[in-house]
């Protein structure tokens, strides 16, 4: 038997009670054999419960008086404050641990309401992608069945839809699943179902879940075996882009949306270059337009892929 | 290249693969077990350049870099792992790259809605050749010069890093002086 709160609560009682029963039997034993007296229950179970809850007070009449009967109160009593104060502590004890826990749990991660990623799953992938959030300052919630500690967290299984909506799924911004297919599949459409709007991302651990998976509603799917398998033959072949994508110290790579106001401006005229770094491509509608020379004209809804300038501008000698 | 474990991460390697999953031997599927040093002797390791210790156990993995290093000191090795505790421990058994999987999944995950066009554009890059990069070594007569000073941005386009020795220049600015052996990295369809 497990000592948790719930058994220690039931154990103190049980004792506490037996203990008043044993008190109970000696009192009437001692009345009627050694005192030769009458005993009611009630004095009995009076003498009991004013003893080892140290009130101190009896009505005339209902004491014990006799040698035999005054030994027998002071040993009643010396056990007595030991089974209530011990009883105590270990209920007590855990009880209040309890409260401050979830008293600073409350306190020190309150879950986010808005334009937050919800993470299905806590694994090694999980650890990575939380860890790298906080640095980017944007809000999470991971659900799983056993979620991480000291991160705000809906304990619970993310296929059901009780718990995504504990999470705030409707104001949600992405949901990364990141459990095996099968529960990734049913996660994405439980999610979509909530959040039409929501940006679903789910982790294929098969490369012949792909499709399912789009199909439930997520809107990218990263097939494991696909990128570490290509990852590592570009590594094996010794292609360089795996010196520029994949390696530790691989290209950034961000994006910028142009918005109506710059629609018409040349790349030149923005100095891009000096302000934000050296453009990849361009993504216009379904077209992808690389390395744009400095005359080209840009449009709204473009958006830039560049190479992001480091912090620090020192021109590489 | 030898690649221990046969699994759908590796299948589609070029390599002679080392496990006990596939049902007949031929020249390119050796059964038997990696931690066996006669097994990976049998595969070739003293005249193979490359082995990818892939088996879905860290532990294992390990081992195998282990055993492999000491058979041939100039093998490269690269290591697929799942413990992020263990990646120092590989490259202490002496492999010469690690991929986390953690890290490289969650890479991808990031860039997917963080730079969704951006990481769509990389994957076209590095997984299907429907866009391109090209790496030009540096021609002998722009050695010497500033990048700003050349005609290179005319002629082929924008450098958007240089590959120097194993260091990577990103983002190489106008003042940039070329090198002899410069690769000049630039993207292109």
């Amino acid at each position: 038997m497990a000592f948790t709160l719930k058994n220690r609560i039931i154990l103190f009682v049980l004792m506490v009670v037996s203990y008043v029963l044993f008190g109970v039997l000696g009192y009437i034993l001692i009345r009627i054999y050694v005192e030769h007296h009458t005993a009611n229950l009630t004095d009995a179970i009076y003498f009991s419960v004013a003893t080892i809850s140290t009130l101190g007070y009896y009505p005339p009449g209902t004491t014990l008086t006799s040698e035999i009967g005054k030994w027998f109160h002071i040993a009643y009593l010396t056990v007595g404050l030991g089974v209530i104060f011990g009883g105590i502590q270990t209920v007590v004890g855990p009880w209040l641990e309890m409260k401050i826990k979830k008293a600073e749990r409350g306190w020190g991660k309150p879950l986010p309401k808005d334009e937050h990623v919800i993470i299905c799953g806590n694994n090694e992938l999980t650890s990575y992608l939380t860890s790298k959030l906080k640095i980017f300052g944007i809000p999470f919630i991971v659900v799983d069945k056993n979620p991480p500690e000291n991160i705000p967290h809906v304990e619970g299984d993310c296929s059901e839809m009780v718990n995504l909506k504990k999470a705030n799924i409707g104001r949600a911004s992405a949901l990364i699943a990141l459990k095996d297919d099968k529960d990734n599949a049913i996660i994405a459409l439980t999610a979509r179902n909530l959040n039409d709007e929501v940006n679903i991302i789910s982790l294929a651990n098969s490369m012949q879940s792909e499709e399912i998976l789009k199909k439930s509603g997520a809107n990218a799917v990263i097939s494991k075996d696909k990128v570490l398998g290509s990852t590592i033959e570009l590594w094996a072949k010794g292609d360089f882009k795996y010196d520029i994508f994949a390696s530790s110290n691989r290209l950034p790579v961000n994006e910028k949306r142009i918005k109506a106001a710059l629609s018409g401006k040349k790349i030149s005229d923005l100095k891009f270059r000096e302000k934000y770094g050296t453009i990849l491509a361009v993504h216009r509608g379904d077209r992808v337009i690389t390395d744009p020379a400095p005359g080209f004209t840009l449009k709204s809804g473009d958006v830039v892929i560049y190479v992001p300038n480091e912090p620090k501008e020192g021109d590489a000698s | 290249m030898i690649v221990c474990g046969y699994n759908n991460t590796t299948k589609n390697l070029n390599a002679k693969f080392i496990d006990h999953s596939f049902d007949e031997e031929s020249e390119n599927f050796i059964w038997g077990n990696p931690e066996d040093p006669e097994t990976l002797k049998k595969a070739g390791i003293d005249k193979e350049d490359i082995l990818i210790a892939a088996t879905d156990d860290d532990k294992r993995n390990i081992y195998i870099t282990l055993l492999a290093r000491n058979l041939n000191p100039f093998i490269n090795i690269g290591v697929i792992l799942k413990r992020k505790e263990n990646v120092e421990k590989a490259y202490k058994a002496g492999a010469n790259n690690v991929l986390l999987e953690s890290e490289i999944i969650g890479r991808e995950i990031l860039n997917s809605f963080l730079n969704p066009r951006a990481a769509e554009l990389i994957n076209m890059v590095m997984f299907s050749d429907t866009v391109n990069m090209y790496a030009i070594q540096l021609p002998r007569m722009y050695v010497g010069h500033r990048l700003r000073d050349t005609d290179i941005r005319e002629r082929v386009g924008n450098v958007v890093a240089i590959k120097r020795g194993e260091k990577i220049i990103k983002n190489p600015g106008p003042k940039t002086l070329l090198k002899k052996g410069d690769v000049l990295i630039f993207f292109k369809k």
